[in-house]
């Protein structure tokens, strides 16, 4: 990816194929697995992010909800 | 002649022009949540646990998940400590001062009655013995 990426062209791209954008990066999920949440946990239980992340994460979130 | 050093700009100029800094959301520590679907939606790692806060009302949900991933969630009512509450120690210790000066006069009376029946036994001893 250019370093200087868009990020709106990220979000989308991320909203458009959640798990081809993840398994560009290694992160592979099982196919059809587009419900964040499942990502989320599928990603806690296999270690490849914390709890303390996912926490911070939904609390930034909720800032600009 | 030109001078060579006419259309010279400064290469760190650019550094030293005013940059708008967003102001960053403040991180409380406190995950919130809408309602108790949330709470169940919310992603928990294995041999973890969490606690939810609910915007809406007065209630914290603790998710906690074993170590196969299953999340299990309890919902506590949150309740206000009131002054009267608060001083309930205070109140306690009074409470026991007075049981204590209660018993003491409760002891004063049955030593009395004890007294009383001693005489009165002494009495029918007595009677009995004549």
């Amino acid at each position: 990816m250019n370093p200087m990426f868009n990020l709106q062209q990220m979000v989308s791209a991320i909203k458009s194929n959640p798990v081809g954008f993840l398994a560009q990066r290694g992160i592979n999920l099982p196919a059809g697995t587009n419900d964040p949440n499942a990502i989320l946990q599928q990603m806690l239980n296999s270690g490849r992010v914390t709890q303390d992340q996912v926490n911070r994460a939904w609390q930034m979130a909720q800032k600009y909800r | 002649m030109a001078y060579p050093y006419y259309n010279y700009t400064n290469p760190f100029a650019a550094q030293y022009q005013p940059q708008f800094v967003q102001p960053q959301p403040i991180q409380t520590g406190i995950t919130w949540i809408g309602n108790q679907g949330e709470a169940e939606a919310y992603p928990l790692a294995p041999n973890c646990a969490v606690a939810l806060w609910s915007r809406s009302e007065p209630v914290v949900y603790i998710k906690q998940s074993d170590a196969t991933g299953r999340p299990t969630i309890k919902a506590y009512d949150i309740t206000e400590r009131s002054a009267s509450s608060a001083s309930h120690g205070a109140t306690g210790a009074d409470n026991l001062t007075q049981i204590a000066s209660e018993i003491k006069v409760m002891q004063s009376a049955l030593e009395g009655l004890r007294n009383d029946i001693k005489k009165l036994t002494e009495g029918k001893t007595d009677e009995s013995d004549v």
